[in-house]
């Protein structure tokens, strides 16, 4: 047997491989085809009506290249807009299949015969498309920048890039939801059809019907017109915390606040607490702050889904086929 | 590298996979393991190659605990499962690599030890290709190369030559039988003439349990009992031959075989006919044309151990 000399370390070749089925996969490819087109023509339709973008007096005028994120013509939607749409596909795609799959063609036993920890498994696959996910949208958020620097003929201030930097890493955050997600459903689901129906129904669910769902009770339970300025606040603030378990809700909470410093507050604001307030666009820090509790919970329910296919995956006996 | 299983047994929900079962494998031996389906054999396999744990028992390769160190046994296996899975979109070349670099061999030593697989396992003209472009011979050839590419000491094959043709079949229990000079090797298979061809030693599993344990040629004498011949003998009455033939003090049992001149004798314990057969001829003036002992085959005492 050969002693080692210089052994690399199984769980970074697990994870080399795994980058390396993803990114020549054809799921892949057409998902990122799809990202990249779509993001590129939200950047164009951000581009050609872009002396319009910053003609007003706002607050977020001043803020060039993060209009290249939030505006759009009307034609199609914004940058965030789309990430915010088609992030989620893009983290189910690449998880729905990512055990089942393995177990169905056998080759999870024969992995699972070499000296690797079983955990491997799981944990390289998640850090694999993590990589993956990261570089994505980290070079598509300096391929608008560049783009930006191109058509502007000025630099980002480093407010702004560090605002598009955070604004990825969220994004990044937000697709690692869903991609843990699928990857729980690909643990506990044994045919990787049902895997992805339950992913992509999750996401139809919050996408269109959860919204249908608040607004029903947002009206069932509407003050009635004289009801005093503290309840109508307080129900605001409830039917929000609704909207709020909702991932996708907390994603646009987060990246809005970061790409538009202007906004000051996520909750329902009175009058009385806006008199007096300076309209100047809120520091970085101030921003982090606001949608630190959005952030937070993503993070939260990616730890949570990935510790649920974690134990579901490690109390399982794997039986070849 | 010796292998020592101890009163393993192993519980599918209520279903008794192995029941304490317990036998030793000594190095450079090719033992072969037979059974009917749902025998146990490749619950066994697993067991050994820590892929699952036993619920009683234990089992030592080498002297260390395959449940108390598993990663320092799976090191010194190489396991070629039933079904043979492998990544279809993986070149033959990078999938051994692969399977080299998680099995700890050096840097250094990969992509040496990655071209000798392929000639030893003739996959030359095949090794750039992807995997799931091979028939199913170099498909077979692919597993047993991975896991042969870390050189280890023991290897496990459950079923290797399942779904090969003829001359694919020979050349694999050819390159087996070459391992088998070095290395402690298990395998299990339906095709009884190949455990006959291949292995120094058959181990009978039946429901969990071992049912037979020994060289191919013993279990063949332990199954024999009484001898049985075949005897041709030309004469003009086959009734008065069958008749003579019953008279021989040591035979027990005559029977015609079909409607020739052919007899088949079954002796009595413990003695042979073969020289009053011989004399009774010689006295009668009938021409003896045929006198084989029938042997009892593999297969019969496989039947018989396992009905």
């Amino acid at each position: 047997m050969y002693k080692s000399q210089t052994v690399s370390n199984p769980f970074w070749i697990m994870v080399g491989k795994e980058i390396s089925d993803t990114v020549r996969s054809w799921k892949f490819l057409i998902m990122v085809g799809l990202v990249l087109l779509t993001c590129l023509g939200s950047l164009y339709t951000s581009l050609s009506d872009f002396t319009e973008a910053i003609k007003g007096a706002s607050a977020d005028e001043d803020f060039f290249f993060l209009k290249l994120f939030t505006h759009s013509d009307g034609s199609m939607p914004s940058y965030i807009v789309f990430v915010s749409f088609l992030g989620p596909l893009l983290g189910i795609s690449m998880g729905f299949d990512s055990v089942n799959s393995e177990q169905n063609k056998g080759t999870l036993s024969r992995v699972l015969a070499q000296p690797i920890y079983r955990d491997y498994i799981l944990n390289t696959k998640f850090t694999a498309s993590l990589i993956v996910l990261s570089s994505l949208f980290l070079a598509l958020s300096f391929l608008v920048l560049g783009f930006g620097l191109i058509f502007l003929g000025i630099p980002p201030t480093a407010d702004e890039f560090l605002r598009i930097f955070i604004f990825s890493i969220v994004s990044i955050v937000y697709v690692a939801f869903w991609l843990n997600l699928s990857i729980l459903f690909s643990v506990k689901f044994r045919q990787t059809a049902t895997s992805a129906l339950a992913g992509i129904s999750i996401w139809l669910f919050f996408t269109i019907f959860y919204n249908i769902i608040v607004n029903l009770i947002a009206k069932g339970l509407a003050p009635v017109r004289f009801v005093s300025e503290n309840q109508v606040v307080k129900f605001q603030g409830f039917i929000q915390n609704l909207m709020r378990f909702n991932p996708g809700q907390l994603f646009n909470d987060a990246t809005t606040t970061l790409l538009r410093p202007s906004i000051r507050s996520l909750g329902p604001l009175t009058t009385e607490q806006t008199i007096g307030a300076i309209p100047n666009p809120l520091p970085l820090g101030q921003s982090l702050m606001l949608v630190w509790p959005q952030v937070t919970a993503l993070i939260g329910g990616t730890i949570l889904f990935f510790a649920i296919a974690y134990t579901l995956f490690m109390r399982r006996e794997i039986r070849s086929r | 590298m010796d292998i020592s299983v101890k009163n393993v047994t192993k519980m599918y929900g209520t279903q008794k996979a192995l029941d304490n079962l317990s036998f030793e494998v000594k190095t450079g031996e090719i033992l072969g393991f037979l059974g009917p389906n749902g025998a146990g054999k490749t619950t066994t396999m697993k067991a050994i190659t820590c892929y699952i744990s036993p619920n009683e028992g234990d089992i030592l390769l080498g002297g260390t605990s395959v449940a108390k160190s598993p990663d320092l046994v799976k090191k010194s296996i190489g396991y070629l499962p039933e079904s043979n899975p492998l990544y279809l979109d993986m070149p033959v070349m990078d999938y051994l690599a692969f399977i080299g670099e998680l099995q700890g061999v050096s840097k250094e030593i990969i992509e040496f030890q990655v071209q000798k697989m392929v000639r030893i396992c003739g996959l030359n003209l095949e090794k750039h290709k992807k995997i799931g472009e091979l028939s199913k011979g170099f498909k077979q050839r692919v597993g047993l190369a991975q896991a042969l590419i870390h050189d280890p000491e023991v290897l496990i094959l459950d079923e290797p030559t399942t779904g090969l043709d003829p001359n694919q079949i020979i050349e694999i229990r050819e390159l087996i039988k070459e391992i088998g000079k070095e290395k402690t090797v298990i395998l299990s298979s339906h095709i009884l003439a190949e455990v006959e061809a291949t292995c120094d030693r058959v181990l009978i599993i039946n429901k969990g349990k071992i049912v037979a344990d020994g060289t191919p040629e013993s279990l063949r004498k332990e199954a024999q009992g009484k001898e049985i011949l075949k005897v041709g003998v030309n004469a003009n009455d086959r009734n008065d031959v069958f008749t003579s033939l019953q008279q021989l003090p040591e035979v027990d049992l005559v029977s015609f075989v079909d409607d020739s001149k052919l007899f088949e004798i079954e002796s009595k314990v413990g003695m042979s006919s073969v020289e009053s057969i011989f004399r009774m001829c010689v006295d009668k003036g009938w021409f003896l044309t045929q006198l084989t002992p029938v042997e009892k085959n593999l297969e019969d005492v496989f039947r018989e151990l396992t009905k």
